[in-house]
């Protein structure tokens, strides 16, 4: 059977679940929605029209790339992420938006099939053998609301899910040096891309301390490997900072210099919480001090609770999680679309855990908020921030989240998550 | 192969046809306050000491800031609102900042007037005739406006329009005319749907805040949906309580 009829094939099974069929039908719904919206409402108001700037500057005026004026919103990426946007640069911005919202359907489409792909790899023994529950939770991948967002805004996410995705499985998948390295690699473009998997880079060292016999174990030569290849895509930007100076100057005034006192928004990191509680209460406060407070507190429990894990099998799925939850738990601006980063790893959590384990309800309700909830309550947040604005729920499942991750971590035998044990 | 021709058709009409597209979701701006309608200003925090440090014994004695002390409100009253294509003007009564209930007769009536068009601002404009250097009313939809006039404001200004248009500022010390101001100081003004001004805050050093004005109005709707929130909340969590304790037999 060659490759299109097997697809056919495939395609035609599905097409049989009748919620595959209903999460096809929504998800083309949020495509056409977001090009009615963009033409309707979002066509100066988006983050595609950032995106598509910087491409221009990048082959025109790269020295000015970090010059702000020249945007709507502040451009933060590390420079080279702009090759990525210098072909849409080419077209009528009209065009890319749609092409590039194209190219995001095709993505979710590679996402799912990832997803199918490391479920079946690290999928407990005691779940079902057919895939009926597979396609379930691929369909509440798609289904979900922060793709509405994700298109509307030509935002990225997708892209950043796929590489993340395409590295976990690799790494799960092949345990050569190689193969170790290209999964590294391809973790290192995403972060070129957009720095949402940079918490990932220390959970990808296979070092382990056993409490009982007091002592450290290193997997040295992979994990050597893994760091090198995640790190040198990222460094070769430092070559573009090398040769145009001011470029290097305006990444670290744009992200790490600035102390200004930021105004109010829903984001539902805590540093964002902790900035509107400050902002509210007129309590003087440096944005900086805040999110590196955070990222050491969240990071360091993470790391210490990665480190003493009594489990090894597949522990790279929940180092995965935890440095994705680190970043949205401590960047200031954790906005709904950006949940499309984790829930695909919520997912595969799910079918990694026994099928009735404690913490399966945990990340389910996490997930299940994350798909259909925490949108609306963007929308509450409107209706209530000159009393109270907090955007706290998305902020209470993420630790929820954070805490079933730490719950799997720390027991000793997998089986005894299990309900019924 | 019909098809094929279909969808290059289709997709060549679509490419000549984008750009007349987006030119029909071009912003016409307009005016969020109604004629006879009055707004109040209240002042919860000024720092009088810091404020004359930056600005001068005479900072309260005219423009916005007259009289500004903590717990005072202001008062405007709209008289008229025009718009032609090219000004906007708003004709005012205003009541200065006073502790007193009874607001009296008015201290002054001013006018505002706003280019339409935000491009006919200069480039590298300021609110320099605004004590305050933001103005308290601006054209709706007030993001739009803001986005369309961040190109021509000057360097101190910074629009983040993202959720709430909010005009960010950042004036250094001796950047308007030396002495003036005396001190580094950053402006947070964030506007409502209405382009009234809703909240003001002047901060100074080590991000202090020295003036904390905000509309005094609250929308009917921001009590009730915040108790809304409040009560689903604890019965989800009471919920949760009760799950855990007295977990369903049914396996």
């Amino acid at each position: 059977m060659n490759i299109r009829s097997r697809l056919l094939t495939r395609v035609k099974h599905l097409w049989d679940h009748k919620i595959f069929r209903y999460a096809i039908i929504l998800h083309s719904f949020y495509f056409f929605l977001s090009i009615i919206l963009f033409f309707l409402f979002y066509k100066e108001k988006n983050d595609f029209l950032i995106f598509y700037k910087v491409g221009n500057i990048f082959l025109n005026d790269i020295e000015n790339m970090y010059n702000q004026a020249y945007y709507l919103w502040d451009f933060r990426y590390f420079p080279l992420s702009a090759l990525f946007f210098i072909p849409f640069s080419i077209l009528s911005f009209e065009l890319a938006f749609v092409v590039f919202n194209i190219f995001n359907v095709l993505l979710n489409i590679l996402i799912s099939v990832m997803l199918y792909k490391v479920i079946i790899l690290v999928r407990f023994k005691d779940h079902e053998n057919d895939d009926k529950r597979v396609i379930i939770y691929l369909c509440v991948y798609l289904m979900g609301l922060p793709h509405i967002l994700n298109y509307v805004y030509g935002q990225i996410n997708s892209y950043i899910t796929l590489f993340i995705l395409i590295s976990l499985y690799i790494f799960i998948k092949y345990q050569e040096i190689k193969w170790q390295l290209l999964g590294s690699i391809i973790l290192g473009i995403s972060i070129i891309i957009k720095p949402t998997a940079f918490f990932l880079i220390p959970f990808l060292i296979i070092l382990k301390f056993d409490i009982k016999k007091k002592k450290f174990s290193l997997d040295f030569s992979t994990s050597a490997v893994r760091l090198i290849g995640v790190i040198l895509p990222v460094l070769l930007n430092f070559i573009l900072f090398f040769m145009y100076p001011p470029l290097w100057q305006g990444f670290l005034e744009t992200n790490f210099t600035g102390s200004n006192p930021i105004a109010l928004n829903f984001s539902f990191s805590i540093s964002k919480l902790i900035i509107n509680f400050c902002y509210l209460f007129n309590i003087p406060f440096n944005q900086l001090y805040i999110l590196t407070g955070i990222i050491c507190i969240i990071g360091g429990i993470s790391f210490i609770i990665f480190i003493l894990r009594k489990t090894d099998k597949h522990s790279i799925i929940y180092g995965f999680a935890f440095g994705i939850i680190i970043m949205l738990l401590a960047y200031y601006d954790s906005w709904d679309h950006h949940l499309l980063n984790l829930t695909p790893i919520l997912i595969i959590i799910l079918f990694n855990l026994p099928r009735h384990s404690v913490i399966t309800k945990s990340i389910k309700s996490s997930l299940i908020f994350f798909s259909f909830f925490d949108l609306a309550f963007v929308g509450v947040w409107y209706l209530i921030y000159p009393l109270f604005p907090f955007n706290f729920e998305g902020t209470f499942f993420l630790l929820v989240s954070f805490y079933a991750v730490y719950k799997y971590l720390a027991k000793k035998n997998i089986l005894h998550l299990k309900e019924d044990y | 192969m019909k098809r094929k021709e279909f969808l290059i058709g289709f997709l060549l009409i679509f490419i000549l046809t984008s750009g007349r597209l987006s030119n029909v979701s071009a912003v016409n701006y307009g005016i969020g306050v109604k004629q006879n309608e009055g707004l109040i200003w209240k002042c919860k925090v000024c720092n009088k000491v810091e404020m004359e440090n930056i600005f001068g014994s005479e900072w309260d004695s005219s423009g916005i800031f007259t009289n500004l002390s903590k717990g005072a409100n202001m008062k405007w009253k709209i008289n008229s609102t025009e718009i032609n294509s090219t000004i906007i003007s708003i004709e005012y009564d205003i009541w200065y900042w006073n502790l007193g209930e009874e607001w009296g007769i008015k201290d002054n009536s001013s006018q505002i007037t706003i280019f339409v068009d935000p491009d006919d601002y200069s480039t590298n404009y300021w609110f320099l005739n605004y004590t305050s250097l933001v103005p308290f009313l601006l054209p709706i939809p007030v993001g739009e406006y803001l986005g369309d006039l961040s190109v021509n404001l000057n360097d101190f200004y910074d629009v983040d329009n993202r959720v709430l248009p909010t005009l960010n500022v950042e004036v250094l010390k001796d950047n308007i005319s030396p002495g003036y101001p005396n001190k580094d100081l950053k402006i947070i003004a964030i506007y409502n749907d209405r382009g009234i001004l809703n909240s003001y805050k002047l901060y100074g050093k080590e991000n202090t805040v020295i003036i904390d004005i905000a509309l005094d109005f609250l929308p009917i709707y921001v009590i009730p949906s915040l108790i809304g929130l409040m009560v689903v909340f604890s019965i989800g969590v009471a919920f949760y309580i009760i799950k855990k304790k007295y977990p369903s037999n049914k396996k």
